[in-house]
């Protein structure tokens, strides 16, 4: 009930049962030693920070290209992007899967990684912030003979900071967790993510639940995304941050 | 938007595309496989693959059952969408300080967002439980309580409850950022010109500069609750009776329990159709309001 | 510079990934399936997988401990173990659809008709072939069900049983003994009766779920049975359906029994864990939650019973068995055969049912002093067999149906529909369904 409340912290609670601490700590020290926790813990941070590192760059270059650069299709070609988000998962994820087993990519990391390495979400929100960046400096910038790589790296994307943060946020907490297609792709338990470990302490006639174990394994789950949460948001708290009037 | 001329074309292209080699690697190839299966009858596990035509379509269009989850899919959008969007804004404004007090509201607001959906649901079913947090908070109101999961009138509401509250922090976010972006200098001057409340500032200020925010946040509002499927799928399986019934039950059950790939799929590009066509309208509707 | 950073950070994850799937170690798959076997296994012959869900972390680490002793005492295989962790048969479906399947894998006699059909499971009959392996060792009418017209598919893993748990505490408050084996309908709605008067506010005669796994006990108990013996639709005489349905709403409807999401656990078995709840029909499952740390009925406070009869004894019996994929190499078949015959022989068996959370399947175990005294509750629930009805339907439309009529059940609860709505949709959807025309209710 403790863990229950620490969720509901909105909500009004009542004095909950108060289990003992020792109680508590005690699931936490069994979910993480049992199995292979550590590994699946570990799994997951790699698997999320490298589809997020990924996913905001190169969602950041096509964000500022839809959004500051012309090129023919440029309307369409975003229609397209966003229409990858409408797409129904499942069968989508069972063709998927079936081109997995087609390029042997069934049970690796990179069949977890690679295809959420871009992320529409993403180029979406680029796209949205870049075009409210003032376009002086940068037309001050290509007066100056700037090619249009080197405004995005040095200019625009400083700028973008708090896009970058939200992105980031995003893409961990999708990455992080990411149930269905890692449990279609990854099949040995050395590779498995956390939201797969996490049913183990769900029982498998789908009404049994060892609740102190799952609250913990959970609330152990929670806490990367949440630090991330806290690392990035101080990218758009931090008060006013553009300088549009720097010389 | 303001671009440039001549050879940002290859620039252009060239930017995107990392984004595209990866688009159409894996997300178009699979939809374009999900389209030919629309048209089979394809059952993989039986390996009973032909092709029959618009079979599928016309066997999900007539059906009373997907046109109900439609209408539910619409309902539920129509309601979440302008509830969560409004309150992350509310909510970025308010939270928009860098004080100690704040930070905590605004990693604690984050948690529903931060859980995943699967065991928030869970979660709910006993919070939504006649034995529940909820009736619990309600007694205090003098609210009868009930297993509001089990009735008929009360478990779509309370599933859009559910998605409000773990979703809105998640816009929150974005709304945070962009408010980031307008310069304190235009804000400063506002306030000399007399713009001294919080409804002024909001009206003439933050609504305007924000819409591209807004924006993102209602297109991916409707994109997502056109989709809603987890909550739905774990707390009520589409009952009582169908009251919660949306299309991607339809197209899960239609999959996975039913071995009708080809009806799923073609289920699935119906959804998408009506799907885009509420994006592209409310693109056109949205730079029309003027808060005024 | 903060991007040279960044490029580097993806780099170097990307290679901290590919390093971790190609080093070597035993992460391959077999070469059953078209997965990249990427790195050598250690010197074995033959390498298969093992598949199944896990319930809960012991059950986990059991699998994982008897892949690893399997693999010391015969280094010529090599086991993997490939658990899948949520929706089985689905996952289970598509990778054996498309060639990525395990090679042994958990399977239940309502599915296995529908895998059987489709041919991916192999003819299991090579197992009388081994000595001491001893078929008739299984409880008969459980052994049955693995067939499917007339060959064996799978063999029993274990079990579990329905029964009835009271706790003595609370039914001595109502002044009542504990319940007789021989005891009925009558005497069952006495006890709640009598709960319902006496108990005080805050604790429950009963909780029911809205499962139609729970209603075909009394189904059964009234003298009839869901699906006729050719599994084309329902029997002739329907009554005992109707029977069966009522008696398990009344529980609600009346109000003896409370629905056990009320209750903080969910489920009837934990509910009653809690200790507000004097009775509830639950499986052997129940037993180590209530022996756990966390259950508030201590020892000695609860007991179990048989279920109650009606025209008959019955009771509902749900079997895991062993199934082994029937597209393998001549060389991984031998090997899954092997390791099968190991997982479900006596010692195999033994060894898994000691640990207390599923019953045996093999007669000589079921009644060993040895494991009766250690599992009292257990093995004495488990003696309902003979009674026992098994979750197998002979349908290949297993998923279709049970959604069905679950569905129904579940409306009936909520009060979207009446009893006799319900019954006659029942019915009428069972026959539809095993025509192969499921109505697509949701």
């Amino acid at each position: 009930m403790i863990l229950k409340s620490f969720r509901e912290s909105i909500f009004p609670h009542f004095p909950p049962n108060l289990l003992p601490l020792v109680d508590t700590i005690s699931n936490y020290i069994y979910v993480w030693r049992f199995g292979a926790f550590p590994l699946w813990y570990l799994n997951s941070v790699i698997i999320a920070i490298t589809t997020t590192a990924g996913s905001v760059f190169i969602g950041a270059l096509a964000g500022y290209a839809f959004a500051r650069l012309e090129f023919k299709g440029r309307d369409v070609l975003f229609y397209i992007v966003l229409a990858t988000l409408m797409i129904p998962f499942p069968v989508i994820t069972v063709a998927e899967y079936i081109m997995m087993v087609d390029i042997h990519w069934v049970n690796t990391y990179q069949a977890v990684i690679i295809p959420s390495m871009v992320s529409a979400v993403n180029i979406f929100l680029m796209r949205q912030y870049f075009t409210t960046i003032p376009t002086e400096v940068e037309e001050a910038a290509r007066i100056d003979g700037l090619k249009t790589h080197q405004i995005f790296l040095r200019i625009a994307a400083p700028l973008a900071k708090p896009a970058f943060a939200a992105a980031a946020i995003y893409t961990f907490l999708s990455a992080w967790n990411s149930f269905l297609w890692p449990l279609f792709v990854l099949q040995t338990p050395n590779h498995f993510t956390l939201p797969l470990a996490i049913n183990f302490f769900k029982g498998a006639n789908g009404v049994q639940i060892y609740w102190n174990q799952m609250t913990a394994a959970e609330v152990l789950s929670l806490l990367p995304t949440l630090i991330i949460y806290i690392v990035f948001e101080r990218y758009f708290i931090r008060g006013i941050a553009i300088n549009v009037n720097k010389g | 938007m303001n671009g440039k001329e001549g050879k940002s074309n290859t620039t252009g292209y060239l930017f995107i595309l990392p984004a595209f080699a990866l688009i159409i690697s894996f997300m178009l190839f699979p939809a374009a496989f999900s389209l030919l299966i629309s048209l089979m009858h394809y059952d993989l596990f039986f390996h009973e693959i032909y092709p029959v035509g618009l079979l599928n379509y016309a066997t999900v269009l007539s059906d009373p059952l997907f046109r109900i989850s439609l209408l539910h899919a619409l309902e539920y959008t129509a309601i979440v969408v302008p509830v969560q969007t409004l309150l992350a804004f509310a909510f970025a404004l308010i939270f928009n300080e860098e004080t100690k007090l704040a930070r905590i509201t605004r990693a604690t607001v984050f948690i529903p967002a931060v859980t995943s959906s699967a065991v928030m649901s869970v979660l709910f079913i006993y919070v939504f439980s006649s034995a529940g947090l909820l009736n619990a908070f309600l007694r205090l109101f003098g609210i009868h309580p009930q297993n509001w999961l089990l009735s008929t009138t009360w478990a779509f509401p309370a599933i859009m409850a559910l998605n409000i509250f773990s979703t809105t922090p998640y816009f929150m976010v974005m709304f945070l950022a962009s408010l980031q972006s307008i310069p304190s200098s235009i804000m400063d001057a506002a306030a000399i010109d007399g713009v001294r409340t919080a409804i002024q500032r909001a009206r003439f200020f933050y609504v305007p500069l924000l819409r591209f925010s807004f924006f993102f946040v209602a297109v991916l509002g409707i994109i997502g609750s056109m989709q809603l499927f987890d909550q739905v799928y774990i707390m009520t399986a589409g009952g009582p009776g169908t009251s919660t019934y949306v299309p991607l039950m339809y197209i899960y059950n239609e999959a996975f329990i039913y071995d009708n790939f080809g009806v799923a799929a073609a289920a699935s590009f119906v959804l998408f159709i009506i799907i885009m066509a509420l994006t592209i309208t409310q693109r056109k509707l949205i730079p029309e309001i003027r808060w005024a | 510079m903060a991007w040279v950073i960044i490029g580097l950070i993806i780099i170097i994850a990307i290679g901290i990934g590919i390093y971790i799937t190609y080093k070597p170690t035993a992460t391959t798959t077999p070469s059953t399936s078209p997965v990249s076997s990427t790195s050598s296994p250690p010197s074995t012959n033959v390498t298969i997988t093992f598949a199944g869900w896990v319930s809960s972390g012991a059950e986990y680490e059991f699998d994982v401990q008897m892949v690893n002793e399997f693999n010391q005492l015969h280094p010529g295989i090599h086991v993997v173990f490939t658990p899948i962790t949520s929706n089985y048969y689905s996952t289970l479906a598509t990778r054996l659809a498309t060639g990525t399947g395990p090679s042994v894998f958990y399977m239940e006699n309502t599915e296995l008709p529908r895998f059987a059909a489709a041919g991916y499971l192999a003819n299991l009959s090579a197992l009388a072939n081994y000595p001491s392996y001893n078929l008739s060792d299984f409880i008969p009418n459980m052994l049955k069900t693995f067939y499917y017209k007339g060959t064996l598919y799978a063999v029993p893993k274990d079990w579990g049983v329905l029964g009835v748990y009271y706790n003595k505490k609370l039914l001595q408050m109502a002044g009542l003994p504990d319940p007789p084996a021989n005891w009925n309908w009558t005497t069952f709605m006495y006890y709640l009766k009598t709960l319902k008067q006496k108990l005080p506010p805050g604790y429950y005669p009963m909780t029911v779920t809205p499962s139609w796994a729970r209603i075909l006990a009394f189904v059964h108990e009234a003298g009839g049975d869901w699906v006729n013996q050719a599994g084309t639709g329902t029997p002739t005489n329907t009554t005992p359906i109707y029977e069966g349905l009522a008696f398990w709403y009344n529980l609600y409807n009346k109000g003896y029994a409370v629905l056990a999401s009320n209750l903080s656990a969910g489920w009837n078995g934990g509910d009653f864990a809690l200790g507000k709840v004097a009775m509830v029909v639950s499986g052997t499952w129940t037993i180590p939650v209530l022996e756990s740390n966390s259950s508030q009925v201590p020892a000695g406070e609860w007991g179990v019973q048989w279920l109650p009869s009606d025209e008959q004894r019955g009771t509902m019996m749900f079997v895991v068995g062993l199934a082994v994929n029937s597209h393998l190499s001549p060389a991984q078949m031998k090997a899954a055969i092997e390791f099968v015959e190991w997982f479900t022989s006596e010692n195999g068996e033994y060894m898994w049912v000691m640990k207390g959370l599923a019953l045996p399947a093999r007669l000589s175990i079921l009644h060993n002093s040895t494991y009766i005294s250690a599992n009292p509750a257990a093995a004495y629930l488990a003696e309902q067999f003979p009674y026992a009805y098994g979750w197998a339907y002979n349908t290949t439309n297993w998923d279709a149906l049970h959604t069905d009529v679950h569905n129904v059940v579940a409306n009936l609860f909520s009060g979207t529909i009446t009893l006799n709505q319900a019954y006659k949709e029942i019915v009428n959807d069972t026959n539809l369904c095993l025509s192969g025309q499921c109505p697509t209710t949701g």
